[in-house]
């Protein structure tokens, strides 16, 4: 019972730090990249070629695996959406449109890494980060998930902190309540966009590496399934909410690991997510108001 | 046995043909493949025509139909129904003797569908769904070289009975066809011949990433051993994490074991056992014939499964050639059909069909220890 | 001209079923309707044909049966949905999509399981998925003309000012769902008389990727947008046997281009081209301009 609701602890960290990015993306910079979940994938591709040449610690590793998943976020939004928000008026054609780019996006970045992994799975050099398992009470947890627990929680607490402290934070608020009133606040909104997907890749990269790193391996698809539950918790959470986030995260993963735990076997579990998103929007399409407009007729 | 080992060496002794005139064939022969080699399947794919490549060589430098060369003709079917559908199609219509076609089941089925229509018979390698048994029977086009698994799992559960194990929990990929076979089919009738209860089977979908909450319930039921069915990208994952819930209890798989999929689990997959139809160390003539001309071929690295799949695939057809010393298809098909009659002894051991186009091998026991499968000793 | 139609009958076969899906998915995108259910309904349309023939049901039964179960149940996921719009909808469909693979993969032995069906019979000819895709042609030109185009195309641009001027918003989404789902249906029968098997997870997220694909390179603008859509990704594969490696680069790189430079798609390029170089040339895709959805996409 214990066990279970540490697996779901573990296991809402890793939603939350994958979903944290994309809610943000999405509801400062009102970009919804579907190819984060690539940028992911990029993070652990980027850690495992560097790691066959030198094997680095994972203090040091995890900075490059980030910056591949910003670096990345930051190509993508110069090539492909910046040009979108400037060339297409339209809010429902350039929401259409951005989609589709990350699509494109996502699609190049799996290629290349089906590519350099001779379409298989690959580990990361153990000499990296050496998977211990600790036992204690009953219980057990290893080092990697006390790392992925502890770097969650610094995150989402930065982030909390620096929105609500700093001037930049502030401004980001501001222009996620209302995006004209960018200017008003002295604030280029399409730099403000790069920075929050920077931010956004740079954690989905870290998380590639740790989830490689903590899963004993990656293929270039592993970024598919936390996308679905990424999509759910961001839904659920409130879109560009960092509380939202953080709590329909570590629920999401609770009524997971029950279900799995506890119920008998053979229950779809995986359509739970799916099932809370229609839920969610059918009942409550305010919910992600600003992205999805209710009709006023 | 002494008479099979006879026949193994007259096989190889054919092989070494001396006959030349071969008036019926012609001085090459064309030999369409359809096959992954890229998209999900572009491993095994690429591994299995790896493996008919060597075979191609084989026949060739032994003259084994006399003056006549066999050429592969490579189709990518890039693991994808259309495509399969438009190589196969395509293949078809060129009239060929013969095809070797593709290895996953689900095109497979596709596949065999227009081998029929077209009378155009069809080697078939890995591909080993269930779904395919109608089609592997007399009067079919179609060719089965590959056992499906389900013909030797017999031997994983003579291991665990072997080994005190008296109650099993099972964990497979509900989107896996094989695996969803195995895992409701195969291994029910065996845990019940070998008196092994079966706590739990439990399905997992394909987009699952994390094990944790099903290691913690599988330890807690405490059963004997754990069966795991997955697709090969999630054997690490799966038991790493049901080694790190505490477990020390036997691990026990089926084919998606195989190919190396366990080397990302490192030391975890220590002492798990799987069954497949060729392993390296198997000692059966025709096995060690296969091995050592693979090693000697490539500077030593051991032969994959697929590759002796594939490999048996491709000479399969050329004795059926030999026989028919025709290229017409109804010709070959005839030669395949008597062939079938008999057994054959390939690198995956002695196959016999029993009266169907449906490979039965005895498989052999593999245990994973520290990086490679070994013998797992009964 | 024969030798090439022997040889590539079966190109012409998939490209007309698959044109029929993505003129399913953009009957819908063109009203401003972004659904993605066209996954969900191609497949149910695909599984109740090869069920109905199972059962001893005859071929056209199973047309009939696949084409009114997909437009209904389309149209009644669109009276649920009514309220959503934009991406909003997409999820949710998309949802919807997943859903329904989890739904035939777990209903046990009547859809076959996770293993599908398969030994369905082959039923039809490349004439009649000829025949069928040049009826869908002729019925989406119908609708993209005259009062009804200008009617959807209002829809699309502005559903307030659609609502303003008469229109009956809601309904006419319900409508347009209802054709896009018995298109749906259409395009999965057929599918299922020719390729002999079916696996749950086929409509899933890599078919409507591929559907969406081919609306937005071919033009979203109009049918023949999904047509030369469909035409082109189901033959790209056949051409590029060099770059198999790389189709993945490939495909995203021409998706970012069009989307980012194109956003009226290939049909939106040649009909500006073709529009600037001859006024009266505006003719070929639409009588009346004003209304011509290619030039609403290529100016958004």
């Amino acid at each position: 019972m214990i066990q279970q609701f540490l697996n779901a602890i573990v296991l809402g960290s890793v939603y939350t730090l994958f979903s944290l990015g994309l809610s943000l993306a999405w509801g400062v910079a009102n970009i919804l990249n579907l190819a984060h979940g690539a940028l992911f994938v990029a993070g652990a591709l980027v850690s495992y070629e560097v790691a066959r040449d030198a094997a680095l610690p994972l203090a040091v590793m995890l900075p490059i695996a980030a910056l591949a998943g910003g670096l990345g976020a930051v190509v993508l939004d110069v090539l492909a959406f910046t040009p979108i928000t400037k060339r297409i008026k339209n809010e429902a054609k350039r929401e259409r449109a951005i989609m589709l780019a990350s699509l494109g996006a996502a699609a190049i970045i799996v290629n290349i890494a089906n590519v350099r992994t001779h379409y298989t799975v690959q580990r990361i050099s153990e000499k990296v980060y050496g998977i211990k398992t600790y036992f204690f009470w009953g219980l057990h947890i290893t080092n990697i998930a006390i790392v992925i627990l502890v770097l969650t929680l610094v995150v989402a607490a930065g982030l909390v902190g620096w929105l609500r402290r700093s001037t930049h934070g502030r401004a980001v608020r501001a222009v996620a309540f209302n995006r004209e009133l960018a200017p008003l606040f002295g604030i280029n909104a399409t730099r403000l966009s790069r920075l929050m997907l920077f931010v956004g890749g740079c954690m989905a990269g870290a998380a590639g590496l740790l989830l490689a790193t903590e899963l004993s391996g990656f293929d270039p698809y592993f970024g598919n399934p936390f996308m679905l539950k990424a999509f759910a918790v961001v839904i659920i959470g409130g879109i560009g909410s960092v509380g939202g986030t953080v709590i329909a995260a570590y629920a999401l993963a609770l009524v997971e690991t029950y279900i799995v735990g506890y119920l008998p076997s053979g229950i779809p579990f995986d359509a739970v997510a799916f099932a809370l998103i229609i839920l969610v929007l059918v009942i409550r399409p305010q919910g992600i108001a600003g992205v999805v407009q209710a009709e006023r007729a | 046995m002494v008479l099979a080992i006879l026949a193994a060496v007259a096989a190889s002794a054919a092989t070494a043909g001396t006959k030349t005139a071969q008036a019926g064939l012609p001085s090459t022969i064309h030999i369409p493949v359809v096959m992954s080699q890229s998209g999900a399947a572009a491993l095994p794919g690429t591994q299995l025509i790896n493996g008919m490549q060597f075979a191609a060589s084989q026949i060739n430098s032994t003259k084994f139909l006399g003056k006549s060369k066999i050429v592969l003709d490579l189709n990518d079917d890039q693991s994808d129904t259309n495509v399969a559908f438009r190589d196969v199609t395509s293949v078809v219509d060129s009239k060929p003797p013969a095809f070797m076609g593709p290895g996953v089941s689900a095109l497979a089925l596709t596949t065999a569908g227009i081998a029929e229509q077209a009378h155009i018979p069809y080697i078939a390698t890995e591909a080993v769904s269930s779904g395919l048994r109608p089609y592997v029977q007399r009067g079919h086009y179609i060719y089965r070289l590959t056992p499906p698994e389900f013909n030797y799992q017999d031997i994983t559960f003579k291991y665990l009975a072997a080994h005190n194990i008296k109650s099993i929990s099972i964990l497979y990929v509900q989107e896996g066809a094989a695996q969803t076979e195995w895992a409701t089919k195969t291994v029910p009738p065996l845990a019940k011949k070998y008196k092994i209860k079966i706590l739990d089977t439990i399905p997992f979908p394909q987009t699952q990433t994390d094990f944790n909450a099903l290691a913690t319930r599988l330890a807690q039921e405490k059963p004997d051993a754990i069966g795991i069915a997955s697709f090969s990208s999630q054997n690490p994952a799966i038991i790493t994490q049901i080694r790190q819930s505490g477990y020390k209890g036997q691990l026990f798989g089926e084919g998606s074991f195989g190919g190396n999929s366990l080397v990302g689990a490192g030391s975890a997959a220590n002492g798990a056992i799987w069954a497949s139809d060729y392993a390296p160390f198997m000692t059966y003539p025709s096995s060690v014939a296969f091995t050592n001309a693979w090693r000697k071929a490539h500077s030593g690295a051991d032969p994959l499964n697929f590759n002796a799949e594939g490999f048996d695939g491709l000479w399969f057809l050329a004795h059926a050639l030999k026989r028919a010393n025709s290229v017409d298809p109804a010709k070959v098909d005839k030669a395949l059909e008597a062939l079938v009659q008999n057994y054959y002894n390939g690198a995956i051991g002695k196959i016999t069909f029993k009266r169907t186009h449906d490979a039965f091998s005895p498989g052999v026991l593999n245990m994973w220890q520290d990086g490679k499968p070994v013998r797992a000793a009964g | 001209m024969i030798g090439w139609w022997n040889g590539n009958q079966t190109l012409v076969h998939q490209i007309g079923v698959y044109a029929i899906a993505a003129a399913s998915m953009q009957i819908a995108m063109n009203a401003g309707v972004f659904s993605l259910l066209t996954g969900a309904t191609w497949i149910v349309g695909a599984y109740t044909a090869a069920i109905t023939v199972r059962e001893g049901g005859n071929e056209l039964l199973a047309f009939v049966l696949a084409i009114v179960i997909g437009a209904v149940s389309s149209a009644a996921i669109s009276v649920l949905t009514r309220r959503l719009v934009g991406i909003g909808l997409a999820m949710v469909t998309m949802s919807l999509v997943l859903i329904t693979g989890v739904i035939l993969e777990s209903v046990g032995s009547f859809t076959g399981g996770p293993l599908g069906l398969y030994g369905i019979p082959v039923l039809i000819t490349t004439r009649d998925v000829l025949i069928a895709a040049g009826i869908v042609a002729v019925i989406m030109t119908v609708l993209e003309r005259g009062r009804i185009g200008r009617a959807v195309a209002t829809l699309r641009e502005d559903p307030h000012i659609a609502a303003s001027v008469g229109i009956p918003v809601p309904l006419a989404r319900h409508i347009v769902m209802f054709l896009s789902g018995a298109l749906a249906g259409l395009s999965g029968a057929l599918y299922a008389f020719m390729f002999l098997t079916l696996t749950p997870m086929q409509g899933g997220f890599d078919f409507v990727l591929l559907l969406l694909s081919m609306v937005i390179i071919g033009g979203a603008g109009s049918w023949i947008g999904a047509y030369v859509g469909a035409a082109l990704l189901i033959w790209l594969p056949d051409v590029s046997t060099v770059a198999h490696r790389w189709d993945g680069v490939m495909y995203g790189v021409i998706l970012i281009a069009i989307v980012v430079y194109a956003p009226g798609g290939l049909t939106g390029i040649v009909g500006s081209a073709v529009r600037k170089a001859v006024t009266q040339a505006r003719s070929i895709f639409s009588s009346e301009p004003a209304t011509t959805p290619m030039s609403a996409d290529s100016e958004a």
